[in-house]
């Protein structure tokens, strides 16, 4: 019985001490391989050729919707079609029951806190966020920050003003499944193109 | 001569001073309040009470009266609940959304102003704007007009504005409440008994408590207002009568010398000038290749550039210009491909007001756009009517696997450490 017990916690400890160094490498590489997940855009010309006024784009899951930049944290994602698990390990996911970014009512994008969002958490209030999409460039400013339970129902929420919400989990670096979400809500701002 | 006209200037400027300090609050008042400029809250003015989800009154009877609309307003489209009597014409949706979008970016206007402690009971404050984090009532607030009628006060709440029972805010010397402004981020809450005075926009809800007197609007943009029986009076701006004021050219007290006719004393008040900064950021998404220093910036009053206008160069850091007081318009030349938006007291068309010895700084930031299709600028059609975004949606689980195998390896090393321990006890 003591020899049982002995091989186990033997094993046990050897499997929790591999475990522990294959997650930690895991965790390192994704931010090592964080600052390469951004692709230059191909498909964005392909996605326009569609988006002629009679026919409207139909967009499935995966779908590459666009480039999103955050210049204050130096960070440009490519964002997807859904949230489900195969388009944030590529990007931000675009959640499927929101608009799509630049018109009016909110555009919720979700991703990795610690891959394409790990830097989230340095964005302020007041910063700008560039998203190109399909129906042009659109330029936001972040003008809440929010820290909220898993299960908070007022963030997806509709809107009045063209708003853009991001999501991550929070705290940054949990040990396990991240309790909190860490939510950065921007405006569209007027950007004007002529002069004055 | 030269002597002469020294002592001309002296008796001159005695006489000046003299009546500045005949004048004495008048023009501190006249300087202070042109600082600000209201909100503009465009048809969000005529509504009483305006809210983005729901407007109730729960305990008592509530009332709205006034000249300058008595309108209950609900975004959401569910009507009011609860006894409000009288009250104007109930707009659900639609014209309401309007004016909630009004509010909003009245909301948000930031003016910056002179950082305040929480507690505003007992203070009394002058025409201009004023920050905080979060701002209680307990007692008096005072809002002094010092005999301005046009005296703006713009109180600006980072989170919320928390009034306690019997508060109140009183107006004096020519103070009125239709110029009074509280930017509220997330919710106010108003005491029993308390009296408020002003436009209360508030980022999320209001709820006000029992005999409560509002002489203003309570303005809630994305969430509810709750009455507890209060009487809002939304009256327009009175048209005062300016004080009368003594005009600056009086007699110059006793030393009245025939000189003073003689010399040719151009604009003896020094008025000190304004400074205007204009920063230029550029923000390359798109690989664009513009830096700050490919555009031009104007600074035009009445038509005319101003001395320095147009910068070519203006850096990172940059350029200053020394204006007089008063309004100008910034534009910049177009640089295809590129589109800017405003940061600072400036309006989105590019208009400023400067007063004197005012230190502004607006920033322009430029940003790229990406290629080819709106290279060309055409207005950007939205998709013809857009699902809207779910209400109530459950947040994304952004979670990898690898912070739960961490744990789940954290657990079998401490279940394999404490097992082969008790082995190692139990062998001795």
């Amino acid at each position: 019985m003591k020899k049982i017990i002995a091989t186990l916690s033997a094993l046990s400890l050897a499997a929790g001490v591999a475990i522990i160094s294959f997650s930690g490498f895991q965790i390192h590489a994704a931010s090592v391989e964080e600052g390469r997940l951004y692709l230059p855009p191909v498909t964005t010309t392909e996605n326009r050729k569609t988006d002629s006024p009679s026919v409207s784009p139909v967009v499935v899951d995966g779908d590459f919707l666009g480039v999103m930049n955050i210049p204050s944290i130096n960070k440009k994602v490519n964002i997807f079609q859904g949230t489900d698990s195969k388009s944030l390990s590529k990007g931000a996911g675009h959640y499927l029951k929101s608009v799509m970014p630049g018109v009016a009512d909110n555009s919720v994008l979700a991703g990795h806190r610690d891959t394409v969002f790990a830097k989230l958490g340095k964005v302020k209030v007041g910063a700008y966020i560039v998203v190109s999409v399909s129906s042009g460039t659109h330029i936001y400013q972040v003008k809440r920050l929010r820290i909220v339970g898993k299960n908070d129902r007022t963030v997806i929420v509709p809107t009045v003003k063209a708003t853009l919400t991001l999501s991550t989990c929070y705290p940054f670096r949990y040990i396990g499944n991240a309790p909190q979400r860490y939510v950065v809500i921007a405006q569209l701002v007027e950007a004007e193109a002529q002069n004055i | 001569m030269i002597k002469k006209r020294n002592i001309a200037l002296q008796v001159k400027r005695i006489a000046i001073l003299g009546s500045v300090m005949t004048l004495g609050v008048t023009l501190l008042s006249g300087t202070a309040s042109a600082v600000e400029a209201p909100l503009t809250l465009g048809t969000a003015s005529t509504y009483g009470v305006l809210a983005s989800s729901a407007i109730t009154s729960t305990v008592s009877t509530s009332s709205v009266t006034g000249t300058a609309g008595t309108q209950l307003g609900v975004g959401g489209g569910t009507a009011p609940t609860g006894v409000i009597s009288p009250a104007g014409t109930v707009v659900l949706g639609g014209a309401a959304i309007t004016a909630l979008s009004s509010a909003s970016a009245a909301l948000a206007e930031s003016r910056g102003g002179t950082s305040t402690g929480v507690e505003l009971g007992g203070v009394t404050l002058t025409a201009g704007a004023y920050t905080g984090g979060s701002f209680g009532i307990t007692g008096t607030l005072t809002l002094n007009g010092q005999n301005n009628a046009d005296a703006i006060f713009i109180i600006r709440a980072a989170s919320t504005l928390i009034t306690d029972a019997a508060s109140t805010v009183v107006l004096t010397n020519g103070a009125q409440a239709c110029n009074v402004f509280w930017q509220v981020g997330s919710s106010a809450t108003l005491g029993a008994s308390s009296t408020m005075v002003g436009h209360v926009i508030a980022g999320i809800s209001i709820s006000t408590g029992a005999s409560t007197t509002v002489n203003g609007q309570l303005i809630a943009t994305t969430g509810a207002v709750t009455l507890g029986g209060t009487t809002i009076v939304n009256n327009s701006c009175a048209v005062v009568t300016p004080p009368v004021v003594t005009p600056p050219v009086v007699t110059p007290p006793v030393a009245a010398t025939p000189v003073i006719v003689a010399v040719p004393v151009v604009a003896p008040v020094v008025i000190p000038p304004a400074t205007l900064r204009v920063v230029k950021k550029v923000i390359n998404s798109f690989g664009g290749t513009a830096t700050d220093t490919s555009f031009v910036i104007h600074v035009i009053q009445n038509g005319k550039e101003v001395a320095g206008s147009p910068v070519t160069t203006l850096g990172g850091t940059g350029r200053s210009f020394s204006l007089a007081p008063g309004n100008y318009i910034i534009y910049e030349d177009r640089v295809a491909g590129y589109r800017g938006v405003w940061a600072g007291t400036i309006s989105t068309g590019g208009s400023v007001s400067l007063v004197s010895g005012q230190d502004l700084t607006v920033t322009r930031t430029n940003f790229d756009m990406n290629p080819p299709a709106d290279a060309t600028d055409t207005p950007i059609v939205p998709a013809p009517a857009p699902e809207p975004t779910e209400d109530g949606g459950v947040l994304p689980n952004t979670s990898t696997p690898w912070w739960n195998l961490l744990l789940l390896g954290g657990g079998l090393t401490a279940l394999g450490s404490i097992g082969m321990k008790s082995r190692k006890s139990s062998i001795k």
